[in-house]
């Protein structure tokens, strides 16, 4: 992350529209002041102000990690803020969990759809308020009011059919009609349209008109820039946690945001002597890598001594393509060869023997069994190395292992420290010391330093110019794209499962690659 | 960051080889934290009758405990290695190895063990692939072996309990291996064998760190499937040697042998502090577990208690020794008050069942 110091950014917070005439129009339907919210010491959001009026679409943009989901999650009540306000109708309140949020008509239409696929259209809309009579539920009552709404809605499906018998787009549609049966005023949509097809689109468009002319407000997060400019009335650009700009959507270009989006500062975070890498014996060439409607024809390689950057947003298909490599999911198509040796990945154990390693996105659920210890961690997949027989020999065990977290300088009281007690970066720091001793010829870092504090992190970046000084391949994901500026050699872009471009780390922007990830401009 | 930031370099002088064994010991003193528990048995138990504390009664505690502790080792290696893993077939497949053994009894001691063996092997294949390959959940797999092994039983035998004499098969009822009775010593011998392979082998590693977190051991490159497999069957293998063990004492193969053993087992393990989620436990906890179950038990009949009363003490000994065994996971006034409800709804039932029916 970059530096934060405190008041240091210009920022055109809240110009033009703002709190200013409030009492003599009515108040905002949702007014956030001074939100903070920060996760075991990384701020997500700072100091963040929005006013949502009815009748009004507010967009919320940003990079990857800028903090829009968390904002959506405060406004909806799933996260309590560390500090600053909510206001729903000019009325201060705290909202204690999501039914709080929506008992005051805020709806969240989450991105990952949280219906029953075996219950029916009908009493999905009606979950939790079910028409009764007598005590029991009112069938035709139900089938009828949720008939009428999806009428409404222009959504021509049965409302007794079942909700997973229909795809994305219905119950997209079906969280909607919840919200208007919960008397909802305020709708946050997180990322609509990302599994639409253009029709749908047309129709989920319609219906949010049509909602917004009934005086509800709504907040559409969206990466597809194109979609904000023809439906938004205001928006609301996010960095870092913090509201970096905020306007009438009224003539605002798609390069404008991509460039409030970006411009976090950028710093090399090690010096690599001589010049980039790229051109070197390549450790791996991966070629028409295909994963069904996952990700298609991935192709590259990555040279000795390179650092590689992936970049793209959230479900362009990166980490995808780092597991198949590492052989955690299967493949349908693609060569991979390893030091020009083809080599046949099935299992990350295969991966592993030929060279490739991964220290995946998820360190806690992936990397690391939380309740062993540092050592055992470390030592897990070279466990048969330190044996003699059937036996461990653990004074080997022990010492290897502990030479191996004093190079990543682990903080623990001792290597027998189990995992689940130590910091985050100090876990990610043992994930990565189980690789070392094997000398791959590639490493996979998958969002290396999420949510790790700024010291562990320029630890973790040196690490890395040290692993490619030794003649490995480094394979970087990351979703921030000054990290992956500053680290990298070469940058690799995808977009929806496609590798789209590839340009020098040292001579890219920011602005640039955001381009070719989002797609916009020209391309 | 931690506290420990600025003291630099992880492990100082004294967290050396030494710390580590009494780390490790502490731990399996920790996970079958019951070994407090053992020691009130037996003091209540000698202070309640003079009968208890001497070594025949000892003795012919252990040796009649030595199929379900058997059967509870098996056990605990399954539940250690998580996924949800359980054996219920085990008393099933404890008597289908018996009457197979015993029909093999004309190709001698051998023939008759092999058979056990491989029957019990044979039903822990079959529960290994049904919860690997075929990716069913431990609990129905292993629920229908449990059918399926009586069935084999009944059939084979049809229904009536098959006589056995092989020459030297009642050495491993009555034998005596410098004072201690054989079918103990052959107890014993597993459980330290178990334990050493838990604590000591590449494969107890890996089955820890399987139980632990399923995808970070297949994300080091351990063969996870490879690896649940192996547990079913050494369960099923021990299931076998159960039923030899069974068979010797008994001098005869009975189908209706080992009913609802696989519930005594795995209270057993869970007595002995492990959690069926898996990744913690040791074998040593679960010996304790078999010990704490098999001398209460004895205790009630010293004591002449009514076999029904005996099964609800039993019972609310596993439920009390378990709520008492998850210190740690929550601080201790919190489980005190958190077993509240529990306890006054057990104590009421009690008052129900005495005073009121």
């Amino acid at each position: 992350m970059t530096p934060m110091t405190p008041g240091t950014p210009k920022r055109e917070r809240e110009e033009s529209i703002g709190s200013g005439e409030r009492g003599t129009v009515r108040p905002p339907l949702l007014s956030l002041r001074g939100i903070t919210k920060s996760f075991t010491g990384v701020t997500a959001l700072s100091q963040v102000g929005l006013d949502v009026h009815a009748g009004t679409v507010h967009a919320l943009v940003g990079e990857n990690g800028a903090g829009k989901s968390t904002l959506m999650k405060v406004m909806a009540g799933v996260l309590q803020p560390d500090s600053g306000t909510i206001a729903v109708d000019g009325a201060a309140i705290r909202f204690h969990g999501p039914a709080d949020a929506r008992r005051r008509g805020i709806s969240l239409v989450p991105q990952e759809l949280s219906l029953m696929p075996h219950l029916s259209v009908a009493e999905n809309i009606y979950l939790g308020c079910l028409p009764r009579r007598a005590g029991l539920v009112d069938r035709r009552a139900l089938l009828r009011g949720a008939g009428e709404l999806l009428e409404r809605l222009g959504a021509r499906v049965s409302p007794a059919s079942l909700l997973g018998e229909h795809g994305p787009a219905v119950q997209q549609l079906v969280m909607i009609a919840r919200g208007i049966v919960l008397d909802g005023k305020v709708y946050i949509l997180d990322e609509p349209t990302a599994a639409l097809t253009d029709p749908e689109i047309e129709r989920l468009f319609a219906v949010l008109r049509e909602l917004q002319s009934t005086g509800a407000a709504l907040v559409y997060v969206s990466h597809r820039l194109n979609e904000i400019t023809g439906l938004a009335d205001e928006v609301t650009v996010l960095r870092d946690g913090h509201v970096v700009q905020h306007r009438s959507s009224s003539g605002v270009t798609e390069d404008e945001l991509v460039r409030a989006m970006v411009g976090r500062s950028v710093e090399r975070f090690f010096d690599r002597p001589g010049e980039p890498r790229t051109g070197s014996e390549p450790v791996l060439t991966v070629s028409g890598l295909t994963r069904r409607g996952v990700f298609e024809d991935v192709g590259f390689t990555v040279g000795a001594g390179e650092v590689v950057g992936l970049a793209g947003l959230v479900g362009a298909g990166r980490t995808e393509v780092a597991r198949a490599l590492f052989g955690a999911d299967p493949v349908d198509a693609g060569e991979i060869t390893v030091r020009g040796r083809r080599v046949r990945v099935r299992t990350p154990r295969d991966a592993i023997a030929a060279g490739i390693v991964l220290v995946p996105e998820e360190r806690k659920s992936q990397g690391l069994v939380l309740n062993l210890s540092i050592s055992d961690n470390i030592a897990l997949p070279h466990l048969r190395s330190f044996a003699r027989g059937p036996f461990v020999r653990t004074r080997r065990l022990r010492d290897h292992t502990k030479q191996a977290s004093e190079r990543l300088r682990v903080k623990a009281p001792s290597v027998s420290t189990p995992v689940g007690t130590l910091s985050g970066g100090n876990q990610q720091k043992v994930v990565l010391a189980r690789w070392l001793t094997r000398q791959p010829a590639l490493y996979i870092l998958d969002e290396p330093t999420r949510g790790i504090d700024v010291e562990v992190k320029s630890e973790i970046y040196r690490e890395i110019g040290r692993l490619a000084d030794q003649g490995a391949g480094v394979l970087v994901i990351s979703s921030e794209l000054p990290e992956l500026l500053g680290i990298c050699d070469r940058i690799l872009v995808m977009r929806q499962g496609r590798l789209v471009g590839a340009v020098p780390a040292h001579t890219t922007t920011e602005h640039e690659i955001l381009e070719m990830a989002m797609g916009t401009g020209i391309s | 960051m931690t506290t420990t930031a600025d003291s630099g370099v992880q492990s100082g002088p004294k967290a050396g080889g030494r710390s580590d064994t009494m780390r490790r010991a502490r731990s399996v003193f920790a996970n079958s934290g019951m070994i407090p528990a053992l020691a009130l048995v037996i003091v209540i138990g000698t202070m309640l009758s003079p009968a208890f504390l001497t070594a025949p009664n000892l003795s012919n505690v252990l040796r009649i405990s030595a199929v379900v502790g058997l059967l509870a080792i098996g056990q605990t290696l399954v539940i250690l290695a998580g996924g949800g893993g359980i054996d219920l077939s085990v008393g099933s497949v404890t008597a289908a190895a018996g009457v197979v053994g015993a029909l093999y009894q004309g190709y001698g001691l051998t023939g008759t063990i092999v058979a056990a063996l491989a029957t019990g092997a044979f039903f822990g294949l079959v529960n290994g692939l049904g919860v690997t390959t075929a990716r069913l959940q431990p609990f129905i797999v292993t629920l229908a072996t449990l059918t399926i092994a009586r069935g084999v039983a009944f059939q084979l035998s049809n229904a009536t309990p098959i006589y056995v004499s092989v020459p030297g098969l009642d050495y491993l009822a009555t034998g005596v291996i410098l004072g201690i009775p054989v079918p103990i010593v052959i107890l014993g011998a597993a459980l330290l064998v178990g334990q050493l392979v838990l604590s000591r082998t590449v494969y107890g590693r890996k089955l820890y760190a399987m139980g632990g977190n399923e995808e970070a051991a297949f994300f080091s490159g351990i063969n996870v499937n490879r690896l649940r497999l192996s547990v079913y069957v050494i369960s099923g293998l021990l299931a076998g040697l159960a039923g030899v063990l069974a068979t010797a004492r008994l001098s005869t193969a009975d189908a209706n042998f080992g009913t609802g053993y696989e519930l005594a087992a795995i209270a057993a393990v869970v007595v002995g502090g492990a959690p069926l989620t898996g990744g913690r436990g040791s074998i040593l906890g679960t010996g304790v577990g078999v010990l704490i179950i098999a001398l209460f038990e004895n205790l009630l009949n010293l004591l002449n208690v009514n076999p029904w009363t005996q099964l609800m003490v039993t019972g609310l000994i596993v439920i009390v020794v378990v709520a008492l065994n998850r210190k740690g996971e929550a601080g201790p006034d919190r489980r005190i008050w958190k077993g509240l409800p529990l306890y006054a709804a057990l104590v009421a039932g009690a008052l129900l069942l005495f005073f009121v029916l």
